[in-house]
């Protein structure tokens, strides 16, 4: 039988997990949920951008970690031992499922990112975009580990899932010293310039994505087929 | 593909089994039989990798693996057509020659698709065809099936003996599960019961499983009427259907099937020629089948 290059394909999975999700439509809640918190907060008297971007910060996070756990969950357990088996490494469709999340977080935060100026309220210079950028992709990535350790392969009770998702939400969100997600928030609406914190949001956005990759193999070795 | 005494347990839960010990070679097709519980998804699941021994080794695993599982989802929204596709690129295809797969498999297991052509509007045996096929995108070293005849209807149980006997001709291994109570032809080369591998409460694991011998399989000689040579139902497609001499073919089938064959043969116009033992000690003709069938008519 022809192949294509004669290995398994990531990309494959990933638009196969794609298509899946878009299938089911349980993205939704989620990113309608951060839809609104950009649209409800956008409205306002043309004040400066920073401190809006630090409630995006804030509000994908939840929604980062709601998607994950939707996205983890998208195929009957049958069927991802299927796509497992398919995919020859079974740690494949875990990574092209992060992708897909990812994807997503990175399609709402720079939506968010650019629509206080387009309702004309607003002006902003190239370091606020950038910075309000890397501070939302930082909090995203946060929700995708958060997601993943609560994702119906680690924790396959909804009812524990849900509490621990909660908590660590919270812990995220409310907690000073928990990095990384309120440290932005309070940096971003503490009122200094843009260029004058572009390295700390652009270190912690490099640190998360890597916590972010390393997450993938432990989850995975927790992950528990059911019998 | 060597399973180096492989066994079993969910967390502190009772050993569902324990050093059990294959070797499967090239060609070979094995049935894993055993009461509800005793381990056969687990078993196969540890095969595909799936999951982990908690005790002893798997080695020699193929890279190319087909993996059918009892029960197929139902729920998907995607079709059945675009789910082979992708799961055809995911296992290397081009898309063009998943959907060239996709359409050959389907239409070799006579799928007839739902209302609206996605999974989730498929009968049960539809579905099952599409899970079959997803496994045979690509021709499979190691074919893993659980409980594959559920579901299936006659053409479905024809092709997959095929398909059966096509796998392990190429030196794929087969290797799938059976409920003795669910009818399914017979197209094991070698037969393991599971019972046997589960240890008593607080008794120390017992060994491996049990292979079932030649004995409980028979070989049945027919003669077709119409020298058309075409069996009815499931076994057309047995692996070991073989001439035997110009104007009859030999099956060997295991005793639980034997009787449904004789009755299925007879009604379709098929001669009994005679019924032996698998392998018998001796050159004389016997009954080899349950309850005492003909040994020749």
């Amino acid at each position: 039988m022809q192949r294509r290059r004669g290995r398994f394909d990531v990309t494959a999975l990933y638009r196969y997990l794609a298509a899946n999700v878009l299938h089911r439509q349980l993205y939704l809640p989620p990113v309608l949920l951060f839809g609104v918190v950009v649209v409800v907060g956008s409205r306002g008297d043309g004040g400066p951008l920073l401190p809006l971007y630090a409630l995006w910060t804030g509000a994908i996070l939840i929604s980062s970690v709601w998607l994950t756990i939707v996205v983890l969950a998208t195929e009957d357990v049958v069927q991802e031992r299927i796509t497992m088996v398919s995919a020859h490494r079974m740690w494949f469709p875990l990574a092209a499922a992060v992708l897909v999340t990812v994807t997503f977080d990175g399609v709402m935060a720079a939506a968010a990112l650019f629509f206080p100026l387009l309702v004309g309220v607003r002006s902003a210079g190239g370091g606020d975009l950038l910075v309000g950028l890397l501070a939302q992709l930082a909090s995203a990535g946060a929700g995708v580990i958060v997601g993943m350790f609560c994702s119906r392969q680690v924790v396959p009770r909804p009812g524990y899932a849900l509490l621990l998702a909660a908590a660590a939400v919270l812990a995220l969100l409310l907690v000073q010293w928990v990095p990384p997600v309120n440290p932005l928030i309070r940096l971003l609406a503490g009122g200094e310039s843009a260029s004058a914190m572009l390295g700390r949001v652009a270190v912690t956005a490099a640190l998360v994505t890597l916590f972010v990759v390393a997450t993938i193999p432990i989850v995975h070795a927790l992950h528990r087929l059911p019998r | 593909m060597k399973l180096a005494s492989v066994g079993k347990r969910y967390g502190r839960g009772p050993w569902l089994f324990d050093r059990v010990t294959l070797d499967l070679e090239p060609g070979q097709v094995i049935a894993i039989s055993g009461s509800n519980g005793s381990g056969k998804s687990t078993l196969l699941n540890l095969m595909a990798g799936l999951i982990r021994p908690t005790a002893g080794t798997i080695s020699g695993r193929p890279r190319h693996i087909g993996y059918v599982p009892e029960r197929f989802p139902g729920h998907q929204r995607m079709s059945a057509i675009a789910y082979l596709t992708h799961l055809g690129r995911i296992r290397g295809l081009s898309t063009s020659v998943a959907q060239r797969s996709t359409h050959a498999l389907l239409e070799r297991f006579s799928f007839s698709s739902g209302s609206d052509g996605s999974i989730r509007t498929l009968s049960k045996g539809n579905a099952q065809k599409v899970a079959l096929a997803q496994a045979l995108l690509v021709p499979p070293d190691l074919f893993i099936l659980d409980e594959p005849w559920t579901g299936l209807d006659e053409i479905g149980h024809d092709v997959l003996s095929r398909t059966i006997a096509e796998t392990a001709a190429r030196g794929g291994i087969v290797a799938l599960s059976r409920h003795l109570a669910v009818p399914g032809p017979a197209v094991e080369s070698a037969r393991y019961d599971l019972d046997g591998a589960t240890p008593a409460d607080g008794a120390p694991p017992i060994a491996a499983v049990n292979l079932e011998t030649a004995a409980t399989t028979a070989k049945v000689v027919l003669r077709p009427h119409d020298h058309s040579r075409r069996l009815p139902g499931p076994w057309a497609g047995v692996a070991r259907t073989g001439p035997n001499h110009s104007d009859t073919v030999d099956l060997t089938v295991a005793h639980h099937d034997c009787d449904r064959l004789l009755l299925a043969a007879l009604q379709s116009g098929w001669s009994v020629v005679a019924v032996l033992p698998d392998d018998p000690p001796t050159e004389g003709r016997t009954d080899g089948c349950n309850d005492g069938g003909d040994d020749s008519t």
